[in-house]
């Protein structure tokens, strides 16, 4: 695998190259001994041999292994284009005693596209807050992940969240259906995004809800009097005796979060809550899972 | 329900209620800032706010409470109320209850109750709230004191209902001493004397009752300190005005009854004088008529004084009498009035005069046999004296010469140029003295060749019963009796001189005298050049007086031939034959003492209206309570009734009250409780309760409360 990678040019993009690599081949090599086991990592796609496809396609390696025939699925006829849709805005900048949500995400949003573009897989890239502010078409050539990373390094979250309009935008741009990943932490009107994300789900897109949390915006474990500043909007504070609130607040994330994945599993869209004193392998677990489901 | 605190210094600690307040304040300014993204799930801080500022008030109301509660608990709240009664036992009290018994007690204004129906009231009320551990005992405050009622836990009702009106003159230091001392051994937690009084100025501020307060004060501030030492509390003094509300009434009275002669002849015209005293506020009452009574019965009126010719407030009157009869005699006047007269006690005096055929007289001659030459000779006739038994040498007289049934031995005894008294006869005199038995001296050349013995034995440096020290015989030729400086009543008849011849007396020889402070001897007559001539002295129950000439032709004395003489005699002798007549007039306190031969019950009435059936005992017959002023009528079977009159103080019926200044003079002198005033003293009949417990019990409370809300608040809020 290493060697469809050049490491030296990976190498210019250091710490996160480094990150997603070892967190992809990490979780790889637990693969073996996980319910993952059977895929195929060598190859991306393998089906059996039906009377009329063409002979130039058999992989006779398999036949030698297996006796039986299979057909190589061409990349182009084969690989998923993944579309990664990571969000940006203010509020994915917190961080608590753990990472912060953005750099979770762009963690994340690495191992991914490191997985992905090591299966074949085309994976593009759309960076925004309330405006799109980067996007990368997706590719699947190797040289396409230092594209990628060096994206996610230069980025730097800030600004409103507005997702809707720019669910929606991306639900029209893209018109090859493919497999869009979206790493936000989602905090927005709720009518909305689920307006947005039933476009998407029209599009009959593959889509994959990743809804990233801290711990501390589910546990709320502050003590005291509290002046919560907007990440978003520094003007707007609010001055509030914390464990005061706690419940009510605890109360209405978690009214939100299951409402969401309500909506999702309704549309059929694979929601996934990610905390970020999680390990970033659980999202690429569930990437997996989705792909076997969808395979 | 009346609240009062005993410690409100330590109320400045309530400054400390503001302590929760600043706290939440300032922890409301301390909170950490928190870059946050989820702010969409925040609760609305209006709707927060509405919530908890319900809670937060609660709490920190509480917490406040709680403060204020402990601060007030602190500052030892006691109340009087009966509210708090069934609560809990008072702490046990002592008090000693004392009614001004002063006569000016009566005083009524109109449509207004006398300070004394006021003060019984407010004593009644005292035993109608008294706790289970408090003791009363009562005092009347008068000459003398009464003690009434003990600690005794029964009878205080009673005795109050059968208190009678005040009668007595005024003592209120020798009555809170008593009081005081009553306490003294008192172990009860508080003892009070509370004064229930008029607040006159007479009794409590004139000059010699705040000299008494001053040594009283000074003594209870030093028995204090002791008590203090012992672990045992400290009497407080409190005293109620109850006449406070009671306008100052008018008082018109009549000053005392006064006879200038008390024995007088059958016969003879006795004269008797008053005044009828007047001040300012008495103008609304108009006096009507003066009533006399002899013996009880009506006698004629008096004529009114002209009160436009009032001086020092008075307008003094004279009537006259004569009496058919020998013995005691009472004379009584009495002024009636038209208007609000405040006390009726002091309209009426009275006086006791004795009437005798012949005042029996012992003139002891210093000449060894008696001759027209001897020195009694002259005094013998001009006392019209028909017995020989009247004058005996010196050498032959002896005590049971003074002795004899009480109407026949002698009253005055005139020693006539004596020389010496063996020693025997001396007693004999002290006992005659004491008697009440009075005596004239005469001196002259009989006592010039030992006068000695007269200054050694007789006058012994002021302590004896001479009037004065004999100096020296002096020799002038113009010297003569001054009438100008005549000051007694039995000259009252020779100080007109220019009706008399006895100025124009010249004595060539008579005594110089030396007179000290010792002997409170007074000049009573003066010679022309300013030497004595006659020195009157007090001496036990009787009086003396020393004339310095003698009473016979000696020294070529003028005296016996001039017209005068036997009127000077005469009057001498009836003036000192009246003190033991003045036995009858006695001060409050002093003791009733008749001796009596029979064992027969006599009956005593007082002034007050009590009868009182007296036994005697070791020959006589005694009463001590004797603090009514007024007649007291004793009467024997088979005797005349017997009068004693014990004097009111006449600056009682000056209903004058202390001024604010003569107030602060008392409590200069002595230590009164604090809130003296009668707001706080209508809670002093009340048992004090002390509720500090009650307060410390609402904080408990109010700490109850605070924990559970507190722990509410955290439940609400969760744990993280």
């Amino acid at each position: 695998m290493a060697a469809r990678f050049d490491p030296t040019s990976l190498a210019r993009f250091g710490r996160l190259s480094f990150l997603a690599r070892n967190v992809v081949e990490g979780f790889l090599s637990g693969v073996h001994q996980s319910p993952y086991k059977g895929f195929s990592v060598e190859f991306a796609e393998h089906r059996q041999y039906y009377p009329g496809d063409e002979i130039r396609h058999i992989d006779w390696r398999a036949f030698g292994k297996t006796d039986r025939y299979y057909i190589k699925e061409h990349e182009e006829e084969t690989n998923l284009q993944a579309h990664l849709l990571l969000d940006a805005s203010g509020s994915m900048a917190y961080q608590g005693r753990t990472a912060s949500k953005f750099d979770y995400a762009v963690q994340v949003a690495a191992s991914l596209a490191y997985l992905m573009l090591h299966q074949r897989d085309a994976v593009g890239l759309a960076v925004h807050d309330h405006q799109l502010r980067g996007m990368l078409p997706p590719k699947s050539h190797p040289k396409h992940l230092p594209r990628i990373l060096q994206m996610l390094e230069a980025t730097q979250p800030g600004g409103e969240t507005s997702l809707a309009p720019l669910w929606h935008r991306v639900a029209t741009q893209i018109r090859r259906r493919g497999l869009i990943v979206i790493l936000s932490d989602c905090f927005d009107q709720l009518s909305s995004l689920r307006h947005a994300l039933r476009h998407l789900s029209h599009r009959r897109h593959e889509i994959l809800l990743f809804q990233i949390v801290a711990p501390e915006e589910l546990d709320f474990p502050f003590t005291g009097r509290t002046q919560f500043r907007n990440l978003e909007n520094v003007a707007n504070v609010q001055l509030l005796d914390a464990p005061a609130i706690r419940a009510e607040y605890q109360k209405n994330i978690e009214a939100f979060c299951t409402e969401l994945r309500r909506d999702a599993s309704r549309m059929r869209i694979d929601y996934q809550l990610l905390r970020t004193d999680q390990p970033v392998e659980r999202a690429l677990g569930h990437y997996l899972n989705h792909r076997r489901q969808h395979a | 329900m009346n609240l009062s605190l005993l410690s409100p210094v330590v109320l400045f600690g309530l400054a400390a209620v503001a302590a929760p307040v600043l706290l939440h304040l300032f922890q409301r300014r301390r909170f950490q800032v928190l870059d946050w993204g989820a702010m969409q799930f925040l609760p609305t801080m209006q709707a927060v706010r509405r919530r908890r500022l319900f809670d937060e008030m609660l709490l920190l109301l509480l917490r406040m409470g709680m403060i204020a509660l402990l601060v007030l608990a602190l500052a030892a709240p006691v109340s009087t109320s009966a509210l708090f009664a069934p609560l809990a036992d008072a702490p046990s009290r002592d008090i000693v209850l004392v009614l001004d018994g002063s006569f000016s007690m009566s005083a009524r204004s109109p449509n207004q109750p006398a300070p004394w129906d006021d003060a019984l009231a407010w004593s009644h009320d005292l035993t109608a709230h008294l706790g289970r551990n408090d003791r009363v005992a009562l005092l009347v405050a008068r000459k003398p004191v009464v003690l009434v009622h003990g600690f005794e836990r029964v009878g205080l009702r009673e005795k109050l209902d059968a208190l009678p009106q005040p009668h007595g003159n005024p003592d209120l230091p020798t009555t809170l001493a008593q009081a005081w001392k009553l306490l003294a051994d008192s172990s009860a937690a508080r003892k009070q004397i509370i004064v229930l009084t008029d607040r006159q100025k007479h009794g409590w501020a004139d000059p010699a009752s705040l000299e008494a307060l001053q040594s009283l004060g000074q003594g209870w501030r030093s028995d204090a300190q002791r008590m203090q030492a012992d672990g045992l509390s400290t009497p407080t003094l409190h005293i109620v005005d109850v006449a406070e509300k009671t306008p100052t009434a008018s008082n018109v009275a009549l000053a005392p009854l006064v006879a200038p002669r008390v024995v007088g002849r059958v016969g003879q015209k006795l004269t008797f004088q008053s005044a009828i005293l007047l001040d300012a506020a008495s103008q609304a009452i108009k006096p009507l008529r003066l009533r006399t009574t002899i013996d009880g019965q009506p006698g004629p009126d008096v004529p009114l004084p002209a009160l436009g010719e009032l001086k020092q407030g008075q307008a003094a009157f004279t009537f006259h009498h004569k009496f058919d009869t020998p013995g005691q005699h009472l004379v009584s006047v009495r002024l009636e009035v038209e208007g609000p007269d405040a006390i009726a006690l002091d309209n009426e005096q009275h006086v006791v005069v004795e009437v005798v055929r012949q005042v029996p007289v012992l003139l002891i001659d210093g000449d060894p046999r008696l001759s027209p030459e001897s020195s009694t000779f002259f005094l013998q006739r001009a006392l019209g004296a028909s017995s020989d038994d009247t004058a005996i040498p010196q050498r032959d007289w002896s005590a049971t010469t003074l002795a004899g049934d009480a109407a026949k031995r002698p009253r005055v005894l005139v020693l006539s140029d004596v020389p010496t008294l063996t020693d025997a006869q001396q007693q004999a005199i002290e006992a005659f003295l004491e008697d009440g038995g009075s005596v004239l001296v005469a001196v002259g050349e009989r006592v010039q060749r030992d006068p000695s013995f007269t200054n050694d034995r007789l006058h012994r440096d002021g302590q004896g019963w001479l009037p004065a020290k004999l100096a020296e015989v002096a020799s002038d030729t113009g010297v003569s009796p001054e009438p100008r400086t005549f000051q007694h009543a039995a000259l009252e008849l020779l100080k007109d001189e220019g009706q008399g011849s006895l100025s124009q007396a010249r004595f060539s020889n008579w005594w110089k005298v030396k007179l000290d402070e010792k002997s409170k001897a007074t000049p009573i007559a003066l010679l022309s050049n300013g030497d004595p001539l006659l020195i009157e002295k007090a001496y036990r129950k009787g009086r003396v007086i020393l004339c310095t000439v003698p009473l016979d032709r000696r020294w070529q004395s003028p005296l016996p031939s001039r017209w005068e003489y036997p009127v000077l005699v005469n009057e001498l002798v009836a003036c000192l034959a009246g003190s033991r007549t003045q036995q009858s007039m006695l001060s409050p306190g002093q003791e009733i003492r008749v001796p009596v031969a029979t064992s027969s019950e006599a009956q005593l009435t007082t002034p007050d209206g009590r009868s009182i059936a007296l036994r005697p005992k070791d020959g006589g017959l005694r009463y001590a309570d004797t603090g009514a002023v007024g007649v007291y009528r004793l009467i024997q079977s088979g005797h005349e009734p017997t009068h004693f009159i014990f004097a009111q103080d006449r600056a009682e019926t000056d209903l004058e009250r202390c001024s604010p200044d003569d107030w602060r003079k008392v409590a200069e002198r002595i230590p009164l409780a604090d809130g003296d005033n009668n707001d706080d003293n209508a809670a002093l009949s009340r048992p004090r309760q002390d509720l500090w417990w009650l307060f410390l019990v609402a904080v408990m409370a109010f700490l109850c409360c605070e924990i559970v809300l507190t722990r509410r608040l955290a439940l609400q809020r969760g744990g993280p």
